[in-house]
């Protein structure tokens, strides 16, 4: 055989190792597809979920990826599974509020789960790009481990939707007076924490009395600090400066939240790509609400490429 | 009036069929013997329900309503735990039996406390329509299906401008505004006008697209109102196929009806928000 014959044939053998294997990867979609079709009861093919998983991945949704409800984690195949039957805007909607409306009907998040737990470990790698193990059963918060719906792990499983928002307002402004009652009680020449301190002298390093000059350090900052507490970079400020024993060992408590050297002055780039409301300047979310003894209720644990997480709660111990 | 032609002698409990009247346009005539073929084949399939209602009082009828000659049950439950306060509106279901092979086995097919049933004639051996309280439904096998066509007129939706899906793309949620400033048209939305007494305007926005809707929900709607120069939602829902405008009011804005997959919803103004008046499904028939 001459050489050209030789190179003509090695060609036509690689044409046909790539046609095969682009068979072989298209029947394998197909198989994975048809049994996804078979597990969830709906009704879908190979374009489908490109296109599903391209829109969450466009409203960022992806990020919920890896993300545990009770004890069910979220894959690829089981999140399209829930884009299919929601909706992809409202599947987000679900996954960042961890409830469906009431308008809804109460069985949706029971079918749902079945959808969901059903569709959960079907490798569509090759059609979204990623393969992450997950799946397992959506067990109740208590520790039960009888399955159960994500109607029973997400808290509110219906949101009212229907709050008079004048009936919210009032309830609003009845908790504003109890707590301005309680700060008042406390702050009474009487009987409150101020007599505590003046009769001990001032100078106690623990006890209520030790903590009067933090008292007067958050009045400072804001009597409603229970609803819009300062932001960090303001309260870090305040520490730093605020002649108080009790209060250095707090500002040691925030830095140490951080893993020490916090820098007052660029805390408003700390975590440039999340937002935590005002206790972070307005900087980004990167909320981790994993479930445990301390947050029972606990919905969803976002394990995001970076593995950022922290808790409001680190913050104000 | 359809004549009925035979009588099929009932063949056991569990799987024999009930000798059947005749199904007609007018209301049902209940018997209220507790020993009749048909009780006893109700109390077989609700045991547990009855047995936690003692002194209830089961109303039972039979009529053929697919013209097959193998009667249909439809049974009424008289008990203060089954009925409205004043006992006129009691849970009532129809019995249907479906052969596999030999034997077969009695489905529930329809099932909702109602004041008043009548049938109506059936129509190629499918059973006859139900009108319930005002209410039709219609059997698309397994089961009684209800039909909100009577309720009101569907909304007219018209296409959202491109130019203006991101200023009501929010109102569906963080990922729908995200969408929308991509200028992905996975998602679409379509708009119509309410008219209301009260002066203030009322939209109804639906999303639309194959990655809009969901199997179980249908396309997502918003309802929003402008009042004192803003707008607010108001309504958060989703339809399988239109959004009526019911011809009832609710201190001046009229009640919304929503399609499920297996009925439909009616929306009323609560002052502020619009909230679920009722919710009309039809019965899942266990497999």
């Amino acid at each position: 055989m001459t050489t050209f014959g030789k190179t003509a044939g090695l060609r036509a053998a690689l044409v046909a190792a790539g046609l095969m294997a682009s068979v072989s990867w298209a029947a394998a979609s197909e198989l994975n597809v048809a049994m996804f079709n078979n597990k969830t009861g709906l009704s879908t093919d190979t374009s489908a979920i490109q296109e599903t998983w391209s829109a969450l991945q466009q409203m960022g949704t992806d990020q919920f990826l890896g993300g545990v409800i009770g004890n069910f984690k979220l894959d690829e195949s089981s999140m399209i599974a829930g884009a299919l039957s929601l909706g992809v805007t409202e599947f987000d909607n679900f996954l960042r509020s961890g409830s469906v409306s009431s308008a809804l009907g109460g069985n949706v998040l029971d079918n749902l789960t079945e959808t969901m737990t059903g569709g959960a470990g079907i490798n569509f790698s090759d059609l979204t790009g990623s393969f992450t193990s997950g799946g397992g059963q959506v067990a109740s918060v208590t520790g039960s481990t009888a399955p159960t719906t994500f109607s029973s792990v997400s808290g509110g499983a219906q949101s009212d939707g229907a709050c008079d928002p004048e009936i919210a307002s009032a309830l609003v402004a009845n908790a504003n007076d109890y707590v301005n009652q309680m700060t008042s009680a406390a702050q009474s020449d009487d009987v409150g924490f101020s007599q505590m301190e003046s009769t001990s002298g001032g100078g106690q390093s623990n006890g209520f009395a030790g903590l009067g000059c933090l008292d007067k350090l958050f009045q400072n900052a804001g009597s409603d600090i229970l609803f819009k507490p300062p932001s960090l970079s303001s309260l870090t400020s305040m520490l730093q400066t605020w002649s108080c024993d009790k209060a250095e060992g707090v500002a040691q408590q925030v830095a140490g939240a951080f893993g020490g050297g916090i820098d007052t002055s660029s805390l408003g780039g700390f975590f440039p790509a999340e937002t935590m409301g005002e206790a972070f300047d307005g900087i980004g979310r990167g909320i981790n609400f994993s479930g445990g003894p301390s947050n029972p209720f606990g919905f969803l644990s976002i394990g995001g490429p970076s593995g950022r997480a922290t808790t409001l709660t680190d913050v104000f111990q | 009036m359809i004549s009925f032609n035979r009588m099929i002698a009932a063949i056991g409990m569990f799987s024999g069929v009930v000798a059947a009247g005749s199904a007609h346009a007018a209301p049902v005539v209940f018997d209220d013997n507790p020993e009749t073929a048909q009780a006893r084949i109700v109390r077989s399939l609700f045991p547990g329900y009855i047995s936690e209602r003692p002194g209830m009082v089961l109303e039972s009828s039979v009529l053929d309503l697919d013209l097959d000659d193998t009667g249909e049950i439809i049974a009424r439950f008289v008990h203060s735990g089954s009925c409205s306060r004043d006992m006129k509106t009691c849970r009532t279901v129809v019995l249907k039996h479906f052969y596999r092979g030999t034997t077969g086995n009695w489905k529930i097919i329809f099932d909702r406390a109602t004041s008043a049933i009548e049938f109506g004639a059936p129509q190629r051996r499918l059973p006859a329509p139900i009108t319930a309280d005002g209410i039709t439904w219609t059997y698309t096998y397994p089961n009684y299906k209800p039909t909100s066509s009577d309720l009101g007129m569907p909304i007219n939706l018209e296409r959202v401008p491109p130019q203006s899906v991101r200023g009501i793309a929010g109102a569906f949620g963080e990922g729908a505004l995200k969408l929308a400033e991509t200028g992905s048209d996975r998602v679409s939305y379509e708009y119509g006008a309410v008219k209301t007494e009260d002066g203030n305007r009322l939209l109804i926005i639906k999303q639309t697209g194959d990655m809009a809707c969901g199997d179980l929900i249908g396309c997502p709607v918003r309802v929003i109102r402008e009042a004192n120069g803003k707008w607010a939602t108001v309504l958060e829902a989703a339809t399988v196929s239109d959004v009526l405008q019911a011809t009832a009011m609710r201190k001046g804005l009229p009640d919304l009806v929503t399609n499920t997959p297996n009925g439909f919803v009616v929306f009323g103004w609560a002052g502020e928000q619009y909230g679920i008046v009722d919710r009309v499904e039809a019965v899942e028939v266990r497999k």
